[in-house]
């Protein structure tokens, strides 16, 4: 019993020993993969009175045979005053062959992107919480008519609790007005908490926006 | 091969319970092993998986095949072939290499889409494991075979902890995956071959496994749902021991 209670000690010890060791440090960094390419974003409308009521804009980047940027083209939104509208995102990397859809991916990434919607002018500072699809810091100017124009994100991403993401969206025009609609993607990986600051951005555009 | 092992042992049983009719009971005894132990399933894993296929691994362990050593001791019910057996063992099952620290960074800054990617690791699995469990012996000869079945518990003394960091955009993003000293269920079973070298003293070989439903990882600001997140880390290991036995 005397030799048994000696060998738990020698065991235990040893166990102790092992424990306290210090291991060595493994480190690796993995770097060069790009944020999303985006070469086309759409906004794609169908008016909830009348579904053959569809209409929608498009911004492009144009490049050249190297892929890099010449120039931009970007289509006005025109929409009927007093109306909602479903509104789909529909983007595009044409540097792929075939041309790829990023917004499929967005749709799988969906957990740290959010969709940001900016009408612009504003007459008062936009409501700012983690549900509102609104970019604070937004310039006020309540000397020019503002652009009647409210948006409310509908998609919800697979986060626990599940946040917005933007790629559905609901637009509900006010009175006859025209502005800017400035449309942002924020990509915040392991950040996303429904607000604008976490992350960096994948894709911020405006389009020319007339409610008529 | 563990299969082959225990088959081996389960067949050697049989010929031996044919030829112990005149045996007499065998005495109760305790012994020291030491050996290999080779993580198996999930634990031994070392692949990241794809976040955009929905195939990303969370419970890959990394481990690695290490050393054991332990008491493990039988006490026989009075003329019987059946004993209560324990086993107190202490394991080391590595750490993370610098191939598995780039998959991790890889896999990801593939699944945060960033920029970058950096994964660093400390630290390695060293747990004990506590296992009690019926016993039936046979007798052939100097050679006795033990068969057993095992539960208990498994005491983590440390598990490797992941630092990760995705950066994007210039801003990085830290988490991370820490050194766990839980505990968890365990079972398992073991066939062992003992060789009496005198009346007291002998030598045992013995194939052991176990394996645990998990123990419980804590990771820490992780804030989105994506990407390798492991909450329970499943252990699992095969072990081939030789030691000495005394009798008592």
């Amino acid at each position: 019993m005397i030799k048994l209670k000696h060998a738990v000690y020698v065991l235990l010890g040893t166990a102790l020993f092992y424990t306290s060791c210090s291991s060595k440090t493994e480190e690796a960094v993995q770097p060069n993969i790009a944020n999303e390419t985006i070469t086309q974003a759409s906004l794609k409308f169908t008016n909830q009175a009348n579904p053959a009521d569809t209409t929608s804009c498009t911004y492009t980047f144009l490049l050249d045979n190297n892929n890099n940027v010449t120039g931009v083209d970007s289509t006005k939104l025109t929409l009927k005053a007093n109306s909602k509208y479903n509104c789909v995102v529909y983007m595009l990397d044409q540097t792929q062959k075939p041309v790829f859809v990023v917004s499929n991916e967005i749709k799988q990434r969906a957990n740290y992107h959010l969709f940001f919607y900016q009408p612009t002018p504003i007459a008062v500072a936009p409501l700012i919480s983690n549900t509102t699809p609104y970019i604070p810091g937004t310039p006020v100017t309540p000397n020019l008519p503002p652009l009647n124009l409210s948006i409310v994100r509908t998609d919800l991403d697979t986060n626990n609790p599940p946040m917005q993401v933007g790629l559905t969206s609901v637009f509900t025009t006010g009175a006859a007005s025209t502005g800017n609609l400035r449309f942002v993607l924020r990509h915040q990986p392991n950040a996303k908490n429904g607000t604008y600051a976490p992350g960096s951005s994948d894709l911020d555009v405006n389009f020319i926006t007339v409610i008529q | 091969m563990k299969k082959i092992i225990i088959l081996s042992f389960i067949f050697f049983a049989t010929i031996a319970a044919f030829n112990a009719k005149a045996q007499v009971a065998p005495g109760s005894y305790w012994s020291v092993f030491g050996g290999v132990s080779v993580p198996t399933g999930e634990f031994a894993k070392s692949g990241y998986g794809d976040f955009l296929e929905g195939t990303i691994d969370n419970k890959a362990g990394f481990a690695k095949t290490g050393y054991t050593f332990g008491l493990d001791g039988a006490w026989y019910i009075h003329k019987t072939n059946w004993a209560i057996a324990a086993t107190v063992s202490y394991q080391d099952q590595g750490q993370l290499s610098a191939n598995d620290a780039h998959t991790l960074a890889a896999g990801y800054q593939d699944a945060f889409g960033t920029d970058l990617g950096q994964a660093t690791s400390h630290g390695r699995y060293q747990n004990l494991n506590v296992l009690v469990g019926p016993q039936y012996t046979f007798l052939f000869n100097k050679f006795s075979v033990d068969l057993r079945a095992n539960v208990g518990i498994v005491k983590s003394f440390s598990t490797p902890e992941m630092d990760i960091v995705v950066t994007d955009g210039g801003i990085p993003h830290p988490f991370a995956q820490l050194s766990s000293t839980a505990s968890g269920f365990a079972y398992g079973g073991s066939a062992d071959l003992r060789y009496k070298l005198s009346k007291k003293f002998g030598i045992v070989l013995k194939e052991n496994y176990v394996a645990s439903p998990g123990i419980a990882i804590t990771n820490t600001d992780r804030v989105n749902n994506a990407g390798r997140l492991d909450t329970k880390q499943p252990i699992s290991e095969a072990q081939t021991t030789l030691g000495i036995n005394f009798g008592f």
